[in-house]
Protein backbone atom coordinates (compact mmCIF):
# COMPACT_ATOMS: atom_id res chain seq x y z
CA UNK A 1 0.00 0.00 0.00
CA UNK A 2 2.83 2.35 0.74
CA UNK A 3 4.60 1.84 -2.43
CA UNK A 4 1.17 2.51 -4.19
CA UNK A 5 0.66 5.61 -2.28
CA UNK A 6 4.03 6.57 -3.36
CA UNK A 7 3.41 5.68 -6.94
CA UNK A 8 0.15 7.56 -6.59
CA UNK A 9 2.16 10.41 -4.65
CA UNK A 10 4.85 11.09 -7.64
CA UNK A 11 2.46 12.14 -10.11
CA UNK A 12 1.06 14.39 -8.06
CA UNK A 13 3.97 15.99 -6.90
CA UNK A 14 4.76 16.54 -10.60
CA UNK A 15 1.73 18.28 -11.32
CA UNK A 16 1.96 19.91 -8.29
CA UNK A 17 5.24 21.37 -9.10
CA UNK A 18 3.85 22.42 -12.61
CA UNK A 19 1.17 24.28 -11.02
CA UNK A 20 3.64 25.80 -8.87
CA UNK A 21 5.95 26.58 -11.54
CA UNK A 22 3.54 28.31 -13.06
CA UNK A 23 2.25 30.51 -10.24
CA UNK A 24 5.93 31.70 -10.38
CA UNK A 25 6.07 32.59 -13.51
CA UNK A 26 3.09 34.53 -13.41
CA UNK A 27 4.07 36.02 -10.14
CA UNK A 28 6.89 37.21 -11.93
CA UNK A 29 5.83 37.90 -15.09
CA UNK A 30 3.42 40.30 -13.02
CA UNK A 31 6.18 41.61 -10.85
CA UNK A 32 7.92 42.35 -14.23
CA UNK A 33 4.65 43.96 -15.43
CA UNK A 34 4.48 46.24 -11.99
CA UNK A 35 8.13 47.18 -12.48
CA UNK A 36 7.58 48.75 -15.39
CA UNK A 37 5.07 50.39 -14.81
CA UNK A 38 6.45 51.30 -11.98
CA UNK A 39 9.28 52.59 -14.45
CA UNK A 40 7.07 54.27 -17.04
CA UNK A 41 5.10 56.40 -13.90
CA UNK A 42 8.23 58.04 -12.58
CA UNK A 43 10.02 58.53 -16.12
CA UNK A 44 6.55 60.49 -17.10
CA UNK A 45 5.65 61.78 -14.03
CA UNK A 46 9.08 62.73 -11.73
CA UNK A 47 11.48 62.42 -13.98
CA UNK A 48 10.48 64.28 -17.59
CA UNK A 49 9.16 67.56 -15.49
CA UNK A 50 12.51 68.33 -13.27
CA UNK A 51 14.62 67.63 -16.42
CA UNK A 52 11.76 69.91 -18.59
CA UNK A 53 12.46 72.54 -15.25
CA UNK A 54 16.73 72.10 -15.79
CA UNK A 55 15.93 73.04 -19.21
CA UNK A 56 14.82 76.12 -18.24
CA UNK A 57 16.91 77.26 -16.18
CA UNK A 58 20.13 76.14 -18.50
CA UNK A 59 17.97 78.17 -21.13
CA UNK A 60 18.38 81.01 -18.74
CA UNK A 61 21.77 80.28 -18.33
CA UNK A 62 22.84 80.07 -21.83
CA UNK A 63 20.50 83.68 -21.93
CA UNK A 64 22.72 84.95 -19.35
CA UNK A 65 25.79 84.04 -20.80
CA UNK A 66 25.09 84.63 -24.33
CA UNK A 67 26.82 88.20 -24.15
CA UNK A 68 29.65 86.87 -23.28
CA UNK A 69 30.21 84.49 -26.04
CA UNK A 70 29.32 86.67 -28.32
CA UNK A 71 32.00 89.65 -27.00
CA UNK A 72 35.02 86.91 -26.81
CA UNK A 73 33.80 85.69 -30.72
CA UNK A 74 33.49 89.44 -31.37
CA UNK A 75 37.32 90.07 -29.81
CA UNK A 76 38.61 86.58 -31.70
CA UNK A 77 37.24 87.79 -34.69
CA UNK A 78 35.89 83.23 -35.20
CA UNK A 79 32.47 82.31 -34.96
CA UNK A 80 32.58 79.55 -32.64
CA UNK A 81 29.61 77.00 -32.32
CA UNK A 82 29.78 73.07 -30.91
CA UNK A 83 28.90 70.93 -33.95
CA UNK A 84 27.60 67.49 -34.23
CA UNK A 85 29.17 64.86 -35.90
CA UNK A 86 26.35 63.18 -37.97
CA UNK A 87 28.27 60.56 -40.57
CA UNK A 88 28.33 57.67 -37.73
CA UNK A 89 27.99 54.70 -40.59
CA UNK A 90 30.79 56.58 -42.15
CA UNK A 91 32.46 56.59 -38.83
CA UNK A 92 32.33 52.74 -38.16
CA UNK A 93 33.41 52.35 -41.88
CA UNK A 94 35.90 54.12 -41.38
CA UNK A 95 37.48 52.41 -38.26
CA UNK A 96 36.50 49.10 -40.10
CA UNK A 97 38.65 50.12 -42.89
CA UNK A 98 41.30 51.02 -41.32
CA UNK A 99 41.38 48.00 -38.75
CA UNK A 100 41.47 46.10 -41.57
CA UNK A 101 44.07 47.67 -42.92
CA UNK A 102 46.52 48.52 -39.96
CA UNK A 103 45.48 44.10 -39.58
CA UNK A 104 47.37 43.97 -43.25
CA UNK A 105 49.65 45.81 -42.07
CA UNK A 106 50.32 44.50 -39.07
CA UNK A 107 50.91 41.03 -40.59
CA UNK A 108 54.25 42.12 -42.56
CA UNK A 109 54.79 44.07 -39.40
CA UNK A 110 56.27 42.26 -36.39
CA UNK A 111 59.80 42.39 -38.23
CA UNK A 112 60.06 45.69 -39.45
CA UNK A 113 58.70 46.64 -35.25
CA UNK A 114 62.47 44.48 -33.47
CA UNK A 115 64.06 45.93 -36.16
CA UNK A 116 62.87 49.67 -35.33
CA UNK A 117 62.97 48.67 -31.49
CA UNK A 118 66.66 47.11 -32.09
CA UNK A 119 67.60 49.92 -33.93
CA UNK A 120 65.80 52.81 -31.79
CA UNK A 121 67.81 51.49 -28.56
CA UNK A 122 71.44 51.60 -31.05
CA UNK A 123 70.73 54.82 -32.14
CA UNK A 124 70.09 56.04 -28.51
CA UNK A 125 73.25 55.50 -27.67
CA UNK A 126 74.23 57.61 -30.68
CA UNK A 127 72.26 60.05 -30.03
CA UNK A 128 72.53 60.44 -26.35
CA UNK A 129 76.40 61.11 -27.53
CA UNK A 130 75.68 63.51 -30.12
CA UNK A 131 73.10 65.40 -28.45
CA UNK A 132 75.13 68.28 -27.85
CA UNK A 133 77.31 68.82 -30.79
CA UNK A 134 75.12 67.89 -33.75
CA UNK A 135 72.23 70.35 -34.31
CA UNK A 136 70.66 68.35 -37.14
CA UNK A 137 70.10 65.05 -34.72
CA UNK A 138 67.29 67.70 -32.75
CA UNK A 139 65.70 68.93 -36.18
CA UNK A 140 64.16 65.56 -37.57
CA UNK A 141 63.24 64.35 -33.80
CA UNK A 142 60.10 65.85 -34.38
CA UNK A 143 58.48 64.29 -37.71
CA UNK A 144 59.73 61.00 -36.12
CA UNK A 145 57.92 61.43 -33.04
CA UNK A 146 54.70 61.79 -35.56
CA UNK A 147 54.95 58.38 -37.14
CA UNK A 148 55.78 57.00 -33.95
CA UNK A 149 52.47 58.65 -33.18
CA UNK A 150 50.87 57.53 -35.61
CA UNK A 151 52.46 53.91 -34.66
CA UNK A 152 50.80 54.17 -31.55
CA UNK A 153 47.28 54.28 -32.51
CA UNK A 154 47.59 51.72 -34.52
CA UNK A 155 48.26 49.23 -31.92
CA UNK A 156 45.49 50.80 -29.63
CA UNK A 157 43.50 49.83 -32.81
CA UNK A 158 44.85 45.96 -32.67
CA UNK A 159 43.83 45.66 -29.15
CA UNK A 160 40.32 47.10 -29.16
CA UNK A 161 38.00 49.90 -30.24
CA UNK A 162 37.04 49.97 -26.99
CA UNK A 163 39.93 50.89 -24.90
CA UNK A 164 40.67 53.91 -27.93
CA UNK A 165 37.04 55.32 -26.31
CA UNK A 166 38.68 54.74 -22.58
CA UNK A 167 41.72 56.51 -23.32
CA UNK A 168 39.68 59.12 -25.07
CA UNK A 169 37.53 59.56 -21.92
CA UNK A 170 40.47 59.54 -19.39
CA UNK A 171 41.81 62.17 -22.04
CA UNK A 172 45.42 63.62 -21.37
CA UNK A 173 47.52 62.35 -18.85
CA UNK A 174 46.99 59.08 -20.34
CA UNK A 175 48.47 60.43 -23.88
CA UNK A 176 50.85 62.02 -22.50
CA UNK A 177 52.25 59.03 -20.46
CA UNK A 178 52.26 57.92 -24.22
CA UNK A 179 54.37 60.78 -25.46
CA UNK A 180 56.71 60.30 -22.25
CA UNK A 181 57.42 56.76 -23.29
CA UNK A 182 57.37 57.14 -26.75
CA UNK A 183 59.84 59.93 -26.51
CA UNK A 184 63.08 58.24 -25.50
CA UNK A 185 62.63 55.68 -28.37
CA UNK A 186 62.10 58.39 -30.67
CA UNK A 187 65.75 59.73 -31.59
CA UNK A 188 66.74 56.07 -32.21
CA UNK A 189 64.20 55.02 -35.21
CA UNK A 190 64.97 58.66 -36.91
CA UNK A 191 67.43 57.68 -39.17
CA UNK A 192 66.78 54.75 -39.59
CA UNK A 193 63.07 55.03 -41.11
CA UNK A 194 64.12 56.29 -44.23
CA UNK A 195 66.06 53.20 -44.30
CA UNK A 196 62.92 50.75 -43.70
CA UNK A 197 60.77 53.10 -46.57
CA UNK A 198 63.17 51.68 -49.01
CA UNK A 199 62.56 48.15 -48.29
CA UNK A 200 59.88 46.87 -50.17
CA UNK A 201 57.71 45.73 -46.74
CA UNK A 202 56.84 49.21 -45.56
CA UNK A 203 54.94 50.17 -48.93
CA UNK A 204 52.08 48.84 -48.14
CA UNK A 205 52.31 50.60 -44.00
CA UNK A 206 53.18 53.79 -45.71
CA UNK A 207 49.30 54.55 -47.08
CA UNK A 208 47.54 53.15 -43.40
CA UNK A 209 49.99 55.73 -41.76
CA UNK A 210 48.43 58.21 -44.31
CA UNK A 211 44.75 57.73 -43.12
CA UNK A 212 45.56 58.49 -39.66
CA UNK A 213 47.99 61.41 -40.47
CA UNK A 214 44.92 62.81 -42.19
CA UNK A 215 42.50 62.41 -39.45
CA UNK A 216 44.60 64.25 -37.22
CA UNK A 217 44.71 66.70 -40.25
CA UNK A 218 41.39 67.22 -39.33
CA UNK A 219 40.88 67.17 -35.63
CA UNK A 220 43.14 69.87 -35.57
CA UNK A 221 40.71 71.88 -37.41
CA UNK A 222 37.92 71.24 -35.06
CA UNK A 223 39.19 69.88 -31.49
CA UNK A 224 36.44 67.21 -30.26
CA UNK A 225 34.23 68.87 -26.95
CA UNK A 226 32.13 65.66 -25.65
CA UNK A 227 31.58 62.43 -26.71
CA UNK A 228 28.26 60.96 -25.90
CA UNK A 229 27.94 57.34 -26.94
CA UNK A 230 27.96 57.44 -30.50
CA UNK A 231 28.09 60.68 -31.46
CA UNK A 232 30.77 63.34 -31.23
CA UNK A 233 30.65 67.12 -30.30
CA UNK A 234 32.87 69.06 -31.79
CA UNK A 235 33.74 72.47 -31.84
CA UNK A 236 33.87 74.79 -35.27
CA UNK A 237 35.89 77.89 -35.31
CA UNK A 238 34.92 79.73 -38.23
CA UNK A 239 36.99 83.41 -39.13
CA UNK A 240 34.29 85.68 -39.88
CA UNK A 241 35.43 86.57 -42.64
CA UNK A 242 36.49 82.85 -43.95
CA UNK A 243 34.55 81.08 -46.49
CA UNK A 244 32.08 78.19 -45.27
CA UNK A 245 33.72 76.09 -46.82
CA UNK A 246 35.55 74.67 -43.53
CA UNK A 247 31.85 73.59 -42.70
CA UNK A 248 32.11 70.14 -44.82
CA UNK A 249 35.36 69.34 -43.09
CA UNK A 250 34.27 69.85 -40.03
CA UNK A 251 31.67 66.70 -40.09
CA UNK A 252 34.00 64.41 -41.72
CA UNK A 253 34.17 61.45 -39.61
CA UNK A 254 37.33 61.97 -37.51
CA UNK A 255 38.31 59.14 -35.09
CA UNK A 256 40.88 59.48 -32.59
CA UNK A 257 42.06 62.94 -31.62
CA UNK A 258 46.13 61.65 -30.58
CA UNK A 259 47.33 65.22 -30.66
CA UNK A 260 45.34 66.62 -28.47
CA UNK A 261 46.78 68.39 -25.51
CA UNK A 262 46.15 68.59 -21.67
CA UNK A 263 43.68 70.70 -20.85
CA UNK A 264 41.76 69.87 -24.40
CA UNK A 265 40.57 73.49 -24.75
CA UNK A 266 38.35 75.14 -27.25
CA UNK A 267 40.34 78.15 -27.43
CA UNK A 268 43.71 76.14 -28.94
CA UNK A 269 41.50 76.68 -32.73
CA UNK A 270 41.44 80.26 -33.31
CA UNK A 271 45.00 80.28 -33.53
CA UNK A 272 45.05 77.61 -36.42
CA UNK A 273 42.26 79.33 -37.89
CA UNK A 274 44.28 82.67 -38.05
CA UNK A 275 46.78 81.72 -40.46
CA UNK A 276 44.07 81.01 -42.96
CA UNK A 277 42.51 84.38 -42.51
CA UNK A 278 46.28 86.20 -43.43
CA UNK A 279 46.54 83.92 -46.03
CA UNK A 280 43.36 85.12 -47.73
CA UNK A 281 44.95 88.67 -47.20
CA UNK A 282 48.29 87.93 -48.85
CA UNK A 283 46.16 86.60 -52.22
CA UNK A 284 43.47 88.98 -51.68
CA UNK A 285 43.54 91.01 -55.13
CA UNK A 286 44.28 94.03 -53.78
CA UNK A 287 47.83 93.43 -52.81
CA UNK A 288 48.51 91.94 -56.62
CA UNK A 289 47.04 95.25 -57.57
CA UNK A 290 49.60 97.02 -55.92
CA UNK A 291 51.90 94.36 -57.03
CA UNK A 292 50.87 95.23 -60.50
CA UNK A 293 52.50 98.58 -61.48
CA UNK A 294 55.82 97.18 -60.59
CA UNK A 295 55.79 95.43 -63.91
CA UNK A 296 53.80 97.69 -65.44
CA UNK A 297 54.69 96.17 -69.35
CA UNK A 298 52.87 93.09 -68.10
CA UNK A 299 51.13 93.98 -66.37
CA UNK A 300 47.90 92.76 -67.33
CA UNK A 301 49.22 88.91 -67.72
CA UNK A 302 51.69 88.51 -64.75
CA UNK A 303 51.08 85.72 -62.77
CA UNK A 304 51.76 86.40 -59.35
CA UNK A 305 53.36 83.11 -59.19
CA UNK A 306 56.18 81.45 -60.84
CA UNK A 307 54.03 79.34 -63.24
CA UNK A 308 53.52 81.58 -65.73
CA UNK A 309 53.23 78.76 -68.81
CA UNK A 310 50.60 76.54 -66.96
CA UNK A 311 48.39 79.51 -66.52
CA UNK A 312 48.81 81.62 -69.34
CA UNK A 313 45.99 79.64 -71.49
CA UNK A 314 43.90 79.52 -68.50
CA UNK A 315 44.14 82.74 -68.24
CA UNK A 316 42.00 84.25 -71.19
CA UNK A 317 39.55 82.25 -70.71
CA UNK A 318 38.74 82.97 -67.23
CA UNK A 319 39.49 86.74 -67.44
CA UNK A 320 36.42 86.87 -70.13
CA UNK A 321 34.41 84.79 -67.37
CA UNK A 322 35.43 86.91 -64.41
CA UNK A 323 34.35 90.19 -66.57
CA UNK A 324 31.13 88.92 -67.69
CA UNK A 325 30.59 87.93 -64.08
CA UNK A 326 28.63 91.12 -62.93
CA UNK A 327 29.94 90.71 -59.02
CA UNK A 328 33.41 91.66 -58.12
CA UNK A 329 33.40 88.67 -55.73
CA UNK A 330 33.27 86.07 -58.30
CA UNK A 331 36.26 87.65 -60.21
CA UNK A 332 38.30 88.08 -56.96
CA UNK A 333 37.79 84.50 -56.97
CA UNK A 334 38.83 83.60 -60.09
CA UNK A 335 42.03 85.51 -60.09
CA UNK A 336 42.58 84.03 -56.16
CA UNK A 337 42.81 80.94 -58.42
CA UNK A 338 44.79 81.57 -60.72
CA UNK A 339 47.04 83.17 -58.34
CA UNK A 340 47.15 86.50 -60.58
CA UNK A 341 47.07 89.96 -60.88
CA UNK A 342 43.75 91.58 -62.20
CA UNK A 343 44.35 93.04 -66.00
CA UNK A 344 43.86 97.35 -65.89
CA UNK A 345 43.46 98.10 -69.37
CA UNK A 346 40.32 95.92 -69.61
CA UNK A 347 37.98 99.18 -68.66
CA UNK A 348 37.91 100.88 -72.15
CA UNK A 349 36.00 97.36 -73.86
CA UNK A 350 33.18 97.95 -71.51
CA UNK A 351 29.68 99.35 -71.45
CA UNK A 352 29.03 102.32 -69.38
CA UNK A 353 26.47 99.73 -67.42
CA UNK A 354 29.12 97.74 -66.30
CA UNK A 355 31.62 100.74 -65.63
CA UNK A 356 29.51 101.99 -63.37
CA UNK A 357 29.91 98.74 -61.34
CA UNK A 358 33.92 99.04 -62.15
CA UNK A 359 36.06 100.34 -59.41
CA UNK A 360 36.43 103.19 -61.41
CA UNK A 361 33.98 105.02 -59.59
CA UNK A 362 35.59 104.69 -56.36
CA UNK A 363 38.35 105.88 -58.26
CA UNK A 364 36.77 108.87 -59.56
CA UNK A 365 35.59 109.37 -55.85
CA UNK A 366 39.48 109.44 -54.81
CA UNK A 367 40.02 111.39 -57.66
CA UNK A 368 38.03 114.37 -56.86
CA UNK A 369 38.76 113.73 -53.02
CA UNK A 370 42.16 114.81 -53.82
CA UNK A 371 41.24 116.96 -56.12
CA UNK A 372 39.66 119.05 -53.34
CA UNK A 373 42.01 118.51 -50.53
CA UNK A 374 44.92 119.86 -52.94
CA UNK A 375 42.62 122.43 -53.81
CA UNK A 376 41.75 123.50 -49.79
CA UNK A 377 37.96 122.48 -50.35
CA UNK A 378 36.96 120.00 -47.77
CA UNK A 379 35.63 116.39 -48.95
CA UNK A 380 31.95 116.19 -47.84
CA UNK A 381 28.78 114.14 -48.38
CA UNK A 382 27.33 116.59 -50.73
CA UNK A 383 30.23 115.45 -53.16
CA UNK A 384 29.36 111.95 -53.54
CA UNK A 385 26.20 113.05 -54.86
CA UNK A 386 28.27 114.56 -57.79
CA UNK A 387 30.97 111.56 -58.17
CA UNK A 388 28.35 109.67 -60.66
CA UNK A 389 28.15 112.70 -62.91
CA UNK A 390 32.30 112.88 -62.89
CA UNK A 391 31.78 109.14 -63.47
CA UNK A 392 29.88 109.81 -66.55
CA UNK A 393 32.43 112.26 -67.58
CA UNK A 394 34.86 109.69 -67.09
CA UNK A 395 32.89 107.50 -69.00
CA UNK A 396 32.11 110.08 -71.99
CA UNK A 397 36.23 110.35 -72.39
CA UNK A 398 37.06 107.27 -72.21
CA UNK A 399 34.62 106.74 -75.20
CA UNK A 400 36.19 109.48 -76.63
CA UNK A 401 39.71 107.33 -76.60
CA UNK B 1 -7.49 22.70 -23.70
CA UNK B 2 -5.59 25.79 -23.55
CA UNK B 3 -4.47 25.66 -19.79
CA UNK B 4 -5.33 28.78 -17.60
CA UNK B 5 -1.94 29.44 -16.53
CA UNK B 6 -1.35 29.90 -20.44
CA UNK B 7 -3.88 32.48 -20.71
CA UNK B 8 -3.17 34.55 -17.79
CA UNK B 9 1.07 34.76 -19.14
CA UNK B 10 -0.10 35.52 -22.41
CA UNK B 11 -2.37 38.23 -20.86
CA UNK B 12 0.49 39.58 -18.80
CA UNK B 13 3.51 39.55 -21.34
CA UNK B 14 0.89 42.07 -23.53
CA UNK B 15 0.61 43.74 -20.68
CA UNK B 16 4.20 43.95 -20.42
CA UNK B 17 4.67 44.38 -24.21
CA UNK B 18 2.39 47.71 -23.82
CA UNK B 19 4.44 48.96 -20.72
CA UNK B 20 7.63 48.63 -22.53
CA UNK B 21 6.87 50.61 -25.21
CA UNK B 22 5.00 53.26 -22.80
CA UNK B 23 8.42 53.20 -21.21
CA UNK B 24 10.38 53.12 -24.59
CA UNK B 25 8.43 56.32 -25.53
CA UNK B 26 8.86 58.06 -22.40
CA UNK B 27 12.42 57.40 -22.47
CA UNK B 28 12.72 58.62 -26.05
CA UNK B 29 11.14 61.83 -25.11
CA UNK B 30 13.72 61.87 -22.34
CA UNK B 31 16.58 61.53 -24.41
CA UNK B 32 15.94 63.67 -27.00
CA UNK B 33 15.19 66.77 -24.19
CA UNK B 34 18.72 65.95 -22.85
CA UNK B 35 20.40 66.50 -26.12
CA UNK B 36 18.71 69.35 -26.52
CA UNK B 37 20.06 70.45 -23.01
CA UNK B 38 23.46 69.71 -23.67
CA UNK B 39 23.34 71.24 -26.92
CA UNK B 40 22.38 74.46 -25.00
CA UNK B 41 24.55 73.56 -22.11
CA UNK B 42 27.68 73.25 -25.15
CA UNK B 43 27.66 76.74 -25.47
CA UNK B 44 27.56 77.52 -21.93
CA UNK B 45 30.86 75.66 -21.13
CA UNK B 46 32.88 77.41 -23.92
CA UNK B 47 32.16 80.49 -22.51
CA UNK B 48 33.40 79.70 -18.81
CA UNK B 49 36.32 77.70 -20.84
CA UNK B 50 36.55 80.86 -22.51
CA UNK B 51 36.90 82.75 -19.20
CA UNK B 52 38.94 80.28 -17.79
CA UNK B 53 41.68 80.71 -20.68
CA UNK B 54 40.84 84.70 -20.31
CA UNK B 55 41.83 84.54 -16.59
CA UNK B 56 44.63 82.30 -16.99
CA UNK B 57 46.12 84.96 -19.73
CA UNK B 58 45.19 87.61 -17.60
CA UNK B 59 46.99 86.24 -14.67
CA UNK B 60 50.02 85.42 -17.04
CA UNK B 61 49.85 88.69 -17.79
CA UNK B 62 49.87 90.03 -14.69
CA UNK B 63 52.68 87.49 -12.99
CA UNK B 64 55.39 89.19 -15.96
CA UNK B 65 54.40 92.62 -14.45
CA UNK B 66 55.09 92.46 -10.48
CA UNK B 67 55.37 96.36 -9.98
CA UNK B 68 51.94 96.34 -11.49
CA UNK B 69 50.44 94.38 -9.08
CA UNK B 70 52.23 95.94 -6.47
CA UNK B 71 51.47 99.05 -6.84
CA UNK B 72 47.82 98.09 -7.23
CA UNK B 73 47.83 96.11 -4.39
CA UNK B 74 49.54 99.21 -2.42
CA UNK B 75 46.75 101.50 -4.23
CA UNK B 76 43.43 99.12 -2.99
CA UNK B 77 45.13 98.99 0.59
CA UNK B 78 45.40 102.98 0.75
CA UNK B 79 42.06 102.93 -0.58
CA UNK B 80 40.35 100.93 2.09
Amino acid sequence: MSRASSSSARPLTLTEELEKLEQSITLTLQEIDHNFSRAHRIVTSSILPIVDQYADHSKAVWEGSKFWKQFFEASANVSLSGVEEREEDEDQSYTQSHQDASTYAESSRPADETMNEESSQQHYVDDSLLEDGDMSGSTPRAPHTKTLFSDAPRTADMSSPYEDLKREYKGDSYEQDDDTQILPTTPGAQSRNPDMSMTPESSPFDPTQYVPSNATQRLNQDPLLHRVLDKNYRIQATPLTARRENKKESKTPSKKPSWRDNGSSPMSSPPEAAPQLRAEIFSSPVRKQYNAPRTPGVSVQTPAKGKAKEVMPKFSKKDEISWESDSDEDAEGVYRELGMSPPKTIQFNLPQSRLLQTPAREASQRIVKDLLTTAGAGFDDSDELDSPSMVRMSNDLEDSF
Amino acid sequence: MESPHEHQQNLLLSRIITNVEKLNEAIMLLNKSLQDINIQNMNVELVAQMFKNYQSNVLFHLEGKPNVISESTSNLANVY
